[in-house]
């Protein structure tokens, strides 16, 4: 009976101990994955575990945009927006980036917060590489573009809508030269809108 | 499966899994049973953000993470809401050590979680030229997305020396931090400094959320009693705080501190007088009549009806003169307009001849108005800009329309004109320098672009023309308003040749060498 015990007690205790360095393992290896996931795309210590780091970093651990790195931007994004009625009047030009951005800062209790952000990530998205991305970025700008339309042309019924990224470049830093602007239109097209 | 948003579609279900998020967090907060509730704040934080991926920011991420590894920290509950398991029988005294283990694990592994974060900040950043050479603050400053106070933001981007300091600081900052973090001695004073970084961050760029995330990251990182000292240095602040408001010396401590908060409004509330697309309630016309050698008649105009009080300031051979007129109404009138051989009427608001009687015979040279005020002025908001000081315009004999060919005005009818009484003054207006006048010109050009839509669609004759927009410009060359002076006749070229003429860079109108505002015609001719 006493042996059956101790052979217990030290089977309990292998299994803690046991289970302790597993604990510690995984920790490491949790280390590792974030550092490599973090690490320059490419390069080699990445690409030897890609198929594992993606499945276990999932959507959680990878990030697929950057602001304030490598270059800090060095332009604005706005979205503009405008609407056509049946009979062909064309409403002028609204700035749908000022409505989200401004009254975000204007407006504490601004509820529409989270649409801002994916507003203004969009904006970037539009330019991305692959074209999933910039699907998912479109379907953002024009439903934004949609909406800040209806309301402000409301009783004009526009049945069309041409949304345009408007991208504002600085190019250069006073005091050493006069500041000057290069603009770039994105012109995304008409669209059918119904408000 | 555990993005719990997704197993239905109802408005109802969504809002009580929301406020059910709430309750969590705030349970969480408080301590209710944490190792119940981290776990359900893992679950429901991450059924939230998976909602819509891109309505988030990289402090969801981190926040998400952060969740996930504290479900194994044990956060210690609140003494209100204490859970006592050890009378069902539950024995911690075998799984003490392990679960010990488990906790530190997670502890290093948040650490490890936020020096990677600062680690990889700073291993990008230095492959961008921007921060490599010290200015990537500039353009920082310059996102509108992150600017909630625009004067603090061009306060702080006005000095090349401190935006490279600071773009240099951040650097050096973001580098040590992971490293000379681990060293114990060290680490109260980095994460001090990280938490200012990021209040810094949170205050001049906006990014409050982001930075409350790092905030709370960078704090999980003190040990229990620094934490403590922490909850007792507070404590001492708020004691100190609260004895010297009650001190004699109270006049002299608030003072500084509402001279300056008074320069900071001041400061941020600096802001122009100028309506939408006018410079002043009233100009003059560019034609003005000289009935006999001491008397001349002047029209005023603006772009809407209203009732003008101001002063007229003439130059003339015999120097400067000023004339008061008072209650001037500005009536619609259709005026003919000859702009380089195309003929167009426009809607103008004139009033009846003001006639100026001068002291003696002059030769009249130039005439501007230089004060005014509105009322009944309903549609640019003049009238509660009540008295406002205006700039010459910028060339003379062109006082109305700058860069404008001189308009058919109709004739003067001088049975109701206004008589007024010129006097001599002194003006500050020079005109011994290099440039005296000149118009608002152009520095560089938007083309405009033939609109898509019309080109692709199905008209048979693709529309041309002649677009005409003016352009108002301020006096540091920025654009205030642009709208079709004279239309084409289809709307979208119009719509097409207005976005040209904001988007073109100007350098601003010269009158007695200075800056002024001033208007530029851009006449655009459509080819298909």
């Amino acid at each position: 009976m006493h042996c059956r015990r101790v052979y217990l007690m030290s089977l309990a205790r292998c299994a803690i101990i046991a289970f302790m360095a597993a604990v510690c393992i995984c920790t490491f290896l949790h280390a590792l994955s974030v550092a490599l996931i973090n690490s320059p795309a490419g390069n080699p210590l990445r690409t030897a575990f890609a198929v594992e780091l993606r499945r276990y970093g999932g959507p959680w651990l990878y990030q697929r945009w950057s602001l304030f790195a490598p270059a800090a931007a060095e332009y604005n994004n706005e979205l503009f927006v405008r609407g056509k009625t049946s009979s062909g009047k064309m409403t002028p030009w609204l700035n749908v980036s000022e409505y989200y951005v401004k009254r975000g800062w204007n407006d504490p209790l601004f509820r529409e917060h989270y649409v801002s952000e994916a507003v203004s990530h969009a904006l970037d998205f539009a330019f991305a590489p692959k074209q999933r991305d910039r699907d998912a970025a479109r379907v953002i700008l024009f439903n934004a573009a949609a909406r800040i339309l209806c309301l402000y042309t409301a009783g004009k019924n526009p049945n069309h809508m041409q949304a345009e990224i408007d991208r504002t470049f600085v190019i250069s830093i006073p005091p050493q030269k006069p500041q000057q602007h290069r603009v770039e239109d994105t012109l995304l097209g008409w669209r059918p809108v119904s408000c | 499966m555990l993005q719990l948003y997704r197993y239905s579609a109802s408005p109802a279900y969504a809002e009580f899994l929301y406020w059910t998020s709430v309750f969590v967090a705030i349970a969480f907060l408080v301590g209710v049973v944490p190792r119940l509730t981290s776990w359900l704040f893992a679950i429901t934080a991450y059924a939230t953000v998976s909602r819509n991926w891109q309505a988030t920011d990289a402090g969801l991420n981190l926040v998400l993470l952060l969740a996930f590894l504290l479900c194994f920290c044990d956060s210690g509950s609140s003494r209100l809401f204490r859970i006592d398991l050890r009378p069902l029988g539950f024995r911690f005294r075998e799984i003490r050590p392990i679960w010990n283990l488990v906790h530190n694990c997670a502890r290093f592994l948040i650490a490890w979680q936020v020096c990677m974060v600062y680690f990889w900040a700073v291993f990008y950043k230095l492959g961008g030229d921007n921060w490599r050479d010290g200015t990537a603050l500039y353009y920082v400053l310059h996102l509108s997305h992150f600017m909630p106070f625009p004067a603090l933001s061009s306060l702080l981007s006005s000095n090349s020396t401190l935006v490279a300091f600071m773009t240099y600081a951040t650097i050096v900052f973001q580098m040590a931090f992971p490293f000379l973090m681990w060293n114990p001695r060290l680490k109260p004073y980095l994460i001090g400094g990280a938490v200012l970084l990021h209040l810094s961050i949170a205050i001049v760029l906006g990014l409050v959320l982001f930075s409350a995330t790092m905030i709370a990251a960078d704090l999980s990182l003190l040990t229990d009693s620094q934490m403590l000292g922490l909850r007792r240095a507070v404590a001492r602040a708020f004691r100190f705080v609260t004895q010297i408001a009650h001190a004699k010396r109270t006049v002299i401590v608030r003072a500084p501190v509402f001279l300056l908060g008074f320069l900071i409004l001041a400061f941020a509330g600096r802001g122009t007088a100028r309506a939408a697309a006018e410079f002043c309630p009233a100009t003059v016309s560019p034609v003005f009549q000289g009935l006999s050698p001491s008397e001349y008649a002047f029209t005023l105009g603006a772009m809407s009806k209203r009732d003008v009080t101001g002063l007229l300031r003439i130059q003339t051979s015999s120097g400067w003169f000023d004339a008061d007129f008072k209650d001037v109404q500005l009536r619609s009138t259709t005026s003919q307009y000859n702009d380089a051989g195309s003929a167009f009427t426009l809607d103008d608001f004139l009033s009846t001849p003001l006639v100026v009687a001068f002291p003696g015979a002059v030769s009249v040279t130039y005439a501007y108005v230089a004060r005014a005020s509105t009322s009944g002025e309903t549609v640019l908001g003049w009238d509660a800009k009540g008295s406002v000081w205006c700039e010459p315009t910028g060339k003379p004999g062109s006082g109305r329309h700058v860069g404008m060919e001189t308009p058919n005005t109709p004739a003067m009818d001088l049975k109701q004109a206004i008589n007024l009484k010129a006097h001599s003054v002194e003006t500050a207006l020079m005109s011994n320098c290099g440039d005296p006048f000149s118009l608002v010109g152009i520095q560089k050009i938007a083309y405009a672009q033939y609109p898509a839509l019309l080109r692709d669609s199905a008209f048979t004759a693709l529309p041309k023309g002649s677009s005409i927009v003016i352009v108002a410009v301020n006096d540091d060359g920025t654009v205030i308003d642009a709208w079709t002076w004279e239309t084409s006749g289809n709307e979208a070229l119009d719509a097409a040749a207005t976005t040209a003429a904001e988007h073109t860079v100007y350098s601003p109108a010269r009158a007695f060498c200075e800056n002024v505002p001033g208007y530029y015609f851009m006449k655009i001719a459509w080819r298909a």
